[in-house]
């Protein structure tokens, strides 16, 4: 057997075209980073295990052309996703004007419970920055998702980004179960109540017929 | 950056003007940069239909995700082995003992607790304390619990400055929250199988020693462990072909063809790999011969598709069906409707052109296909005179079976793609219970002229009969264009499982078409769920889609009523009313109070009926979920249900117009 992992989590990056979605990628992935640019033809994935509180995290990480001619086939893998990075670029003001539209995207196509997180990328480009942190932060709160500035290229917080993201996802999942187990309990008096009524009722209305 | 935006600061309400229009035709940007980020790219034509070698890419990548998600379902198929055999093995026989190791309780014996799942009784060997748990926690070594416990008992003493004799009170609170070893691991399946965000199982393969197919799976499995552990040299690999793809697209090709070369040479099992390499060069040559043609397509055509193709991924996406449907699953289905003309995909496709090889060549490559699926026995007939194409099946053999018996009722659709019309799809006839059924039906396709011959591939699908919908039993397609050098060919076709995670009986975009007239009736999403707390299956009644519409304002008052049968109690339970509603949504529960043994011979009976004042009220659409006559994915959902108790089971179902009783 090769690697066995504990979880498989799968992720999803997406945003405007040219963003650095795939750099961010190979950073993580590879740990290394190429300046010529390539767009992605319609869509790819990458592999990396994580090791988060012992646990062995399969990280299944899909890159999506930010290009609209790919649109119809990224968006059928929103749904199978368990979280998305929004990846706007800093230098680029309309890309992340587009974040909003993005999360429309996801909000129509992607599953209720799935996290997300939003990325301002090439951070380390100072001098050309046309969104500040402010209000990267600002639009995060707004729609109530965690914030980070990377730079895929200088190795900046590209590593913190997806450890972030699959330490929220698995959160999740443990609250899920927890509360999936909890709440029939809380839950489960209100709902005995309710049943209780609702057989009475029945019943009543059975003995009167 | 490639952004095609004019720069211009558009209001995205307002329509470009002409010369805007003009110019994004120009640079094939389609209408409007806001519009274009707006999510309504499908309604937008696209503006240039892929590259072959963009849909190679592309295919691979499909490809690659396929074989994870593969290895995938035999991992968790591993944890529902692990699960049961666990179950199996438990030995308690009674309160007096531990559930899992039969150890007697006692002062002396084991240390009792209560599981907060499934309330029986186990030693404190055998289970887990789940607060002491929170933190990070490694195996369930059992010796690593009872010095956790001290410490939690500790800290409650310290808290709570309580006596003694508190103490054992706040103990026995703390006990509260421990789990048996096996609940603990139905939890731990849950969450690694993926099921607590798809809200059900997936799809999993349970590892089997058969012989027949062990050679294949080893293979897959191979190649599968040589992907997992590596993003590395591939991806690099991949990197690399794209950087010489930009650069000249011939090199790409060739990039490519040596990508695959290598990928198989790297394989242990030498033998195979070769026979599939050189299987991979003569499909290649084949692509080639063939790529004229896919260029003389014309773009009008392929618009058409896609536009059909979106229109109904639209309504799928309204309706917002296969929530679960797994990613890669899911695309490959898009990606054939999406792909402008489906016949280059089966040219690229190295799964589907191994076939179509194995079809035409009969080599001995055949044992490395995956025949697990079963086969079917065709003929194919052109008759240019009167330009028909005379299609005799004959038989299929080793079927997947569906019922609890192992067999299904197998009928087959066929279809000429793309452009299905109406009138170009046909069935056989429905052999009942059998896994080897024997057709000999000879169907006719009209009009069908020797251009299309070149252009259309037949699409033959395999479904099991049952009146709640059509279960998926594989399928397969085939180009037509054999036919034009040859009048009859003679074919045995492994069909596929291109829909591996097709849940729901909901159709991926294609099928929609085929199951129009089937599943006119609508679906329910239902939620099951055995508590065994309260000894009773709860039964969530989530929602309904596409309803028929039965009142004079085009609409209906749907409501659902629930019936265990049999039930001792003779309870029923109906919804609320959703007045003027085909999509209504309830998100009601309610118990039906019966022992776990009893649930395999009983039957949930679900019916949606239209509220009416003065009249008897006119019926919607029903569900028999379990008893004997469950199938597919409604005998799956029945059985998970049983079989892991305390979780709640979401699955879509078809309603029938059967009337039941």
């Amino acid at each position: 057997m090769a690697k066995t992992y504990d979880y498989l989590f799968k992720l999803l990056l997406i945003g405007d075209s040219g963003v650095g979605k795939t750099c961010i990628l190979f950073r993580f992935s590879e740990d290394a980073f190429n300046t010529t640019f390539i767009s992605t033809i319609g869509i790819d994935f990458k592999i990396r295990t994580i090791d988060l509180d012992g646990k062995k995290i399969k990280l299944q990480i899909w890159d999506t052309a930010g290009q609209e001619r790919f649109r119809t086939i990224t968006t059928a893998y929103y749904r199978g996703a368990m979280g998305i990075m929004l990846v706007y670029d800093i230098t680029n003001e309309k890309s992340f004007e587009n974040i909003k539209n993005w999360i429309r995207n996801i909000e129509e196509n992607a599953s209720a419970d799935v996290e997300k997180m939003l990325l301002g990328n090439k951070c380390e480009l100072e001098e050309k920055r046309q969104v500040s942190k402010e209000r990267g932060e600002q639009l995060a709160i707004e729609y109530g998702i965690k914030f980070i500035e990377t730079s895929a290229k200088a190795s900046i917080r590209v590593e913190e980004a997806f450890y972030t993201l699959a330490r929220d996802i698995k959160a999740k999942m443990e609250k899920k179960l927890v509360s999936k187990l909890y709440t029939p309990r809380g839950g489960h008096q209100l709902k005995a109540s309710e049943l209780q009524k609702k057989p009475t009722s029945w019943l009543s209305r059975c003995t009167i017929l | 950056m490639v952004d095609f935006g004019t720069g211009e600061r558009i209001n995205r309400f307002v329509c470009p003007n002409d010369r805007q229009l003009a110019l994004r035709a120009k640079l094939n940007t389609g209408w409007s940069v806001k519009t274009a980020t707006l999510g309504y790219s499908h309604k937008v034509p696209q503006s240039s239909p892929l590259a072959a070698e963009e849909q190679e890419a592309i295919v691979q990548v499909i490809q690659r995700a396929e074989q994870l998600d593969m290895s995938e379902q035999q991992r968790i198929g591993k944890l529902v082995e692990k699960l049961d055999s666990m179950r199996r093995n438990a030995l308690g026989k009674n309160a007096a003992q531990c559930l899992l190791c039969g150890d007697n309780f006692g002062i002396l014996g084991a240390q009792k607790i209560v599981c907060m799942d499934c309330r029986r009784l186990a030693c404190t060997k055998c289970s887990i304390d789940t607060l002491a748990g929170r933190g990070p926690r490694h195996a369930y070594q059992p010796q690593s619990k009872k010095p956790q416990l001290l410490v939690s008992l500790l800290f409650l003493t310290k808290r709570s400055k309580v006596k003694v004799k508190r103490l054992f009170v706040s103990s026995t609170a703390a006990r509260e929250h421990w789990l048996c070893m096996i609940c603990a691991e139905t939890r731990e399946m849950w969450k690694k199988s993926g099921a607590w965000f798809y809200k059900s199982i997936p799809k999993y393969v349970l590892p089997v020693d058969n012989s027949r197919f062990k050679r294949s799976k080893s293979v897959r499995a191979s190649r599968r462990y040589k992907d997992d552990d590596s993003s590395s040299d591939e991806e690099r690999r991949l990197w690399g072909r794209r950087k010489r793809a930009n650069s000249s697209t011939e090199s790409a090709l060739d990039a490519i063809e040596q990508d695959q070369h290598n990928y198989h040479n790297n394989l242990p099992g030498y033998n195979y790999s070769r026979q599939n390499s050189s299987g991979e060069s003569q499909v290649s040559r084949e692509m080639d011969s063939l790529k004229t043609q896919v260029s003389s397509m014309t773009l009008n055509e392929t618009k058409s598709w896609e536009e059909a193709g979106s229109d109904s991924r639209q309504d799928m996406e309204g309706s917002q069906l296969s929530r679960r449907d797994s990613m890669a699953t899911k695309s490959l289905s898009d990606w054939n409707n999406w792909s402008p003309d489906n016949r280059t995909e089966d040219k690229i496709s190295p799964s589907t052109s191994s076939i179509n090889s194995s079809i035409f060549k009969t080599t001995n490559e055949e044992k490395a296909i995956d025949t697990s699926m079963g086969v079917i026995e065709l003929s194919l007939t052109y008759d240019q005179e009167t330009n028909t194409l005379h299609c005799t099946v004959y038989r299929a053999k080793n079927l997947i079976s569906m019922d609890m018996a192992g067999l299904s009722d197998p009928f087959c659709k066929l279809n000429i793609l793309p452009n299905a019309k109406m009138s170009t799809r046909l069935r056989t006839k429905t052999v009942h219970k059998t896994r080897n059924p024997e057709f000999n039906e000879n169907l006719t396709f009209y009009d069908i002229s020797e251009s299309d011959l070149m252009k259309k591939s037949l699409h033959i699908l395999v479904v099991d009969d049952d009146k709640y919908g059509h279960d998926y039993m594989g399928e397969t397609r085939m180009k037509l264009a054999k036919l034009k050098y040859q009048n009859t060919i003679y074919l045995t076709v492994p069909l596929e499982n291109l829909r591996a995670e097709q849940k729901g009986p909901v159709p991926t975009t294609e099928l929609t078409e085929w199951f129009d007239d089937l599943w006119s009736r609508g679906q329910i999403l239902l939620g099951l769920c055995y508590n065994t707390k309260k000894r009773a299956l709860v039964v969530s009644v989530v929602r309904c889609v596409n309803l028929l519409p039965m009142d004079n304002n085009g609409l209906s008052d749907p409501f659902v009523k629930l019936q265990l049968k049999p039930d001792p109690n003779h309870k029923k339970h109906k919804t609320s009313i959703k007045w003027k509603n085909l999509n209504p949504v309830f998100n009601e529960e309610f118990a039906f109070e019966t022992r776990p043994t009893e649930l395999s011979t009983q039957s949930l009976y679900i019916t949606v009926y239209d509220k009416d004042y003065g009249k008897s009220n006119d019926y919607l659409g029903g569900l028999i979920l379990g008893g004997t006559g469950s199938k597919g994915l409604r005998l799956k959902h029945w059985m998970d249900m049983i079989r892991y108790p305390d979780h709640r089971h979401e699955q879509w179902h078809n309603l029938t117009e059967d009337i039941l009783e």
